[in-house]
């Protein structure tokens, strides 16, 4: 499946995926920020609270750390499926043990940090772009699931 | 079919985003069927008033932040 669009003047490459999470029969939709930088996909506090998906149900994993700082990573047992469209085509892409983030903000992050962060609904990291082919040219790019 | 409806949720956001950011200045949105259904600065409080609003539809809505402040992103 192509995947194509223009790259808005924010310069971030969101795509808008379906998920559904097999243990918890939850479902929903968000938009996952491509990027190469992370080595790990995961669904933002955001999303894990739209869908009421509790963390206490998940398996703390440890702390992820980024250039902002850490937070904690929780993965979801067993798998989450992940759909993709475009035009009619639809596709699937199962994850086994997908992950959740969760932030614990220090009182010094001013509320409009904290909100841009929380509302970051979800990212696809390397594991799974790198079974994909990415390609920018200027400001379009194409992206093949 | 949900997330058709949602592309087209963020598709009314991106349009209106001008006066949507005017209207809920820092705050969050949730926005489903084209209609700005809760907004405001805490998120759980807008999660739950749009629950029970639209219920479970919730977790197909577009929920954003609208910053007025303009930060690089780097994650």
């Amino acid at each position: 499946m192509r995947i194509t669009g223009t790259i808005p003047k924010e310069d971030l490459i969101f795509v808008p995926v379906e998920f559904k999470i097999d243990k918890f029969k939850l479902e929903g939709s968000a938009d996952f920020l491509i990027d190469t930088g992370s080595t790990t996909s995961f669904i933002n506090e955001s999303v894990v609270r739209k869908i009421k998906l509790d963390y206490s149900q998940l398996l703390y994993v440890g702390n992820s750390t980024g250039v902002g700082g850490e937070a904690e990573m929780y993965e979801i047992e067993g798998f989450t499926r992940l759909f993709f469209e475009a035009g009619n085509e639809r596709k699937e892409c199962p994850r086994k043990n997908f992950r959740a983030m969760k932030h614990n903000f220090c009182e010094h992050i001013p509320l409009d940090v904290q909100g841009k962060v929380l509302a970051l609904e979800g990212i696809l990291g390397m594991d799974v772009i790198k079974g994909w082919r990415l390609a920018i040219a200027g400001s379009n790019y194409t992206l093949e699931v | 079919m949900a997330l058709r409806e949602f592309k087209k949720d963020r598709e009314y956001l991106s349009a209106n985003y001008d006066r949507l950011i005017q209207e809920h200045k820092d705050q969050f949105v949730v926005i489903q069927d084209e209609h700005v259904v809760s907004s405001g600065k805490e998120l759980g409080e807008v999660l739950a008033k749009a629950r029970g609003i639209i219920g479970d539809a919730v977790n197909h809505s577009v929920v954003k932040y609208l910053s007025t402040r303009k930060t690089e992103m780097v994650v």
